[in-house]
């Protein structure tokens, strides 16, 4: 029996195999199968989650991005354009270039198709089978058995953590979170095939692009402990082994640089621009963090406490990561602690709030405890061999070595199967913080103009085509003091003897106005200036930090457009990545096809000797 | 960083590209005994329909959830589906919460003066009114916003007499 050290890549295992070995784990490894679980499982065990679909939370963030993802979908649907701008925020500021922003994240697509409060309700239910699956993945790719795994995806999936950020609105955390483990298991079973490091990065890119402020620097520390653990683990293998960790962590590095460049160049400059006010120095006790954990988790505490003593690299390499990451969630204690070190890197310098390193925790407390599990459904087989008087249990007919394997199964589900069922089912209220009470916002169709706003109720205004002047953001673009929320036209003449101007058109990234001067004169815009929008008259100046253009005398047909060229160049280079991976991924499919039909053709020509073959 | 450029780095990442694109393993190689094949088929054909049924029964319900209806347009002497009495009742509602928040603001000396932070303190208590109003009235908080909009624009009088501000503090977060 393989306990401790099977293959990275045993996620498939031969229903049939030869050997016997570990077969049950194949009643596990029906992908669609563990998937309708998943979301059965959270379906029953979270109702609230698929309650009042279009409402929305009560608190007041869930309100703000829910007013970020309607001005989106205004401006791509309504208007044709790329969201560069969001007028409707803070008398306008950067849309997909804003830190907050999951314009370019694949999950994205679904506030396209659907209204943008379900299409939130069913970010969160994938971003917690994600989270689920991923935890299954990751677990199985570091040896751990089929029943292990699915106890690592209940304890990932299911975490204390997940509700606080779900009822605070943060549904991008869910997705990014739930999309970690991806990466991580990407990085490992992408050391021994390469293209596993392209699905990685994609992995990654989604996370970022996913408003991952937190997850993706989070998913980058992941990286960095799994690839230095797994260099050490690959040392011993022989000469230059070690670099073979570090290859897959760079492919998947510059996957997800090139797919995220799109959000990423743009969203550096904009930081480089204005850089973010609150950065408190945050601490926290050990057993403020440890509190995170209920008294549920501790059977799960113990198993992952246990499973240094399999003696195995995985254990050890999670129990590291336990440590590191739970030392980081206690935070700036010290000059030398991990994460005010960490905070020097230009990059991670935005992070604040060090307490939800805890779910990197909950993550490896998880599999660590698949370990165990494994190990000790991993020994029921040797021990009864060993009853048997035989040195191995591949000494044994093979009836007898499916017969012990089943038993070995059998005896982990009977131990912990009930515990880990009722660990989720009494996790599962801590959910009903969540609760979609909040009456979604109602249509109303009329030109667009600026009304003085409620951040509160932000999701209110963009569904009567109208910006909120009162805003939070954690890094704006500066605002002006001189914007109203009573102008008869939003678009006008600074002196009104000066000029008439007339509003043709508007839409988020362009206004076309036809002015009309007796001399020269200033037309302002009710919002925000900012230096990328050019005016196809005139020049474009700040007054007052509103956007305005001054124009020589004369009737003109003024354009005032919001161009980003980094922006264009950004998406262009993503999008080039994501064709490339896409062609990629055709090609690989239709490889995988051939080999399956070549497969069954073989299978279906020759005899079923193999299957008796010992 | 350097060595990156050189030829040899070059070449050793061409060799890497091209390891990559020819070592594409499916995910796990296909079995080779017809058994185990037509199991693995069958059980990922069950499971497939097993998962479109869940995701038809968890999630279909929840794609079909119908808008609410707009707001009513303008009609006659009605506007966003109320009379013009009923709008100024609400706005004076409205706009006493408004008026009591910033006296207050003043009174305790909020926040120190910080100004952006009394908008926010008002921002939460004209959220709290707003909801409170339209459930007397029976109206949604859309219609609420969009009253007080009509309010500010239209400079109607406060409780006070005087009309509601139509400028809002720029945002200026605290440092702490």
């Amino acid at each position: 029996m393989k306990a401790n050290n099977a293959p990275a890549d045993a996620l498939v295992v031969h229903p049939l195999s030869p050997s016997g070995e570990r077969w049950t784990d194949w009643l596990f490894s029906v992908v669609w199968l563990r998937l309708a679980l998943f979301l059965a499982v959270i379906h029953e065990l979270v109702p609230w989650l698929f309650q009042n679909p279009r409402n929305l939370l009560e608190y007041m963030d869930d309100h703000q991005f829910y007013t970020w993802e309607s001005a989106n979908k205004l401006t791509v649907l309504r208007y044709h354009q790329l969201p560069a701008w969001n007028p409707y925020w803070c008398g306008g500021t950067l849309g997909v270039a804003a830190p907050e922003d999951i314009f370019f994240a694949p999950d994205n697509l679904l506030r396209l198709f659907f209204d943008v409060g379900i299409a939130r309700h069913f970010s969160v239910i994938l971003g917690m089978v994600l989270a689920a699956e991923g935890a299954f993945r990751l677990a199985r790719a570091s040896g751990s058995s089929g029943f292990a795994a699915m106890c690592a995806a209940g304890v990932y999936g299911l975490n204390t953590i997940f509700p606080l950020w779900i009822s605070n609105g943060f549904f991008n955390f869910i997705v990014g979170f739930g999309l970690m483990p991806w990466v991580g298991w990407c990085l490992i079973v992408g050391v021994e095939r390469p293209a596993y490091r392209l699905l990685g990065g994609f992995f990654l890119a989604w996370i970022f692009l996913s408003a991952g402020t937190y997850p993706a620097p989070y998913t980058l520390m992941l990286v960095g402990v799994l690839t230095l653990s797994l260099s050490v683990s690959y040392a011993k293998r022989g000469p230059g082994q070690w670099r073979k960790p570090f290859e897959s962590a760079i492919v998947l590095g510059v996957i997800f640089a090139l797919l995220a460049c799109a959000k990423f160049i743009p969203l550096m400059l904009f930081l480089k621009q204005f850089s973010r006010t609150w950065n408190p120095v945050e601490q926290f006790q050990a057993g403020m963090v440890l509190s995170n954990f209920t008294v549920l988790h501790i059977p799960v505490l113990v198993l992952a406490g246990l499973a240094p003593l399999t003696r195995d690299r995985w254990s050890v390499i999670f129990t590291i990561a336990i440590g590191f990451f739970f030392v980081m969630a206690m935070g700036d204690f010290d000059p030398l602690s991990p994460y005010h070190l960490i905070k020097q890197v230009p990059l991670f310098k935005q992070l604040r709030s060090p307490e939800r390193h805890i779910i990197l925790v909950f993550l490896f407390v998880s599999l660590s405890a698949a370990r165990t599990i494994t190990a000790i459904e991993d020994f029921i087989p040797k021990l009864l061999a060993s009853l048997l008087a035989r040195k191995s249990a591949h000494e044994l007919p093979v009836a007898l070595r499916y017969a012990f394997v089943l038993c070995g199964t059998l005896f982990v589900a009977a131990l912990f199967g009930p515990r880990f069922a009722d660990l989720a089912k009494r996790c599962a209220p801590s959910y009903a913080t969540v609760l979609y009470s909040f009456e979604p916002p109602v249509r109303f169709e009329q030109q667009f103009r600026q009304h003085r706003g409620n951040r509160r109720d932000g999701h209110v205004f963009p569904s009567i085509n109208m910006g909120s002047i009162y805003c939070i953001t954690g890094i704006p673009v500066p605002e002006s003091p001189a914007l109203r929320g009573d102008l008869p036209q939003e678009e006008f003449a600074q002196d009104p003897a000066s000029a008439t101007v007339r509003r043709v058109s508007w839409s988020p990234n362009e206004i076309v106005l036809d002015v009309n001067a007796s001399r020269r004169a200033r037309v302002i815009v009710n919002q925000n200036h900012h230096s990328h929008w050019r005016a196809s008259v005139g020049t474009v100046v700040s007054h007052e930090r509103l956007l305005a253009v001054d124009v020589p005398a004369g009737r003109h047909r003024l354009v005032l457009r919001f161009v980003d060229r980094a922006l264009q160049a950004s998406v262009a280079v993503s999008l080039v990545t994501l064709l490339a991976l896409l062609a990629f991924g055709a090609y690989a499919s239709a490889r995988w096809a051939r080999a399956w039909a070549r497969s069954l053709r073989t299978a279906l020509l020759s005899k079923p000797a193999e299957e008796t073959t010992p | 960083m350097s060595a990156l450029f050189t030829r040899a780095g070059l070449r050793a990442a061409i060799a890497t590209l091209a390891t990559t694109l020819r070592a594409w393993a499916p995910d796990g190689a296909p079995p080779k005994s017809a058994l185990a094949l037509v199991l693995i088929a069958s059980a990922n054909l069950v499971g497939m329909a097993v998962l479109w049924r869940t995701v038809k029964q968890t999630l279909g319900p929840m794609a079909r959830t119908p808008e609410p209806p707009p707001v009513p347009q303008r009609r006659g002497n009605e506007r966003f589906g109320m009379t013009e009495t009923v709008r100024r009742d609400v706005f004076r509602e409205l706009a006493d919460a408004e008026i009591n928040e910033r006296r207050r603001a003043i009174t305790m000396n909020t926040w120190g003066g910080h100004a952006w932070s009394r908008e926010d303190d008002l921002g939460y208590v004209q959220r709290a009114r707003a909801r409170e109003v339209a459930a007397r009235y029976r109206l949604t908080l859309t219609q609420m916003y969009l009253v007080l909009d009509e309010g500010i624009r239209e400079r109607w009088p406060g409780p006070d007499g005087e009309p509601l501000r139509a400028t809002s503090e720029p945002i200026s977060l605290r440092s702490e």
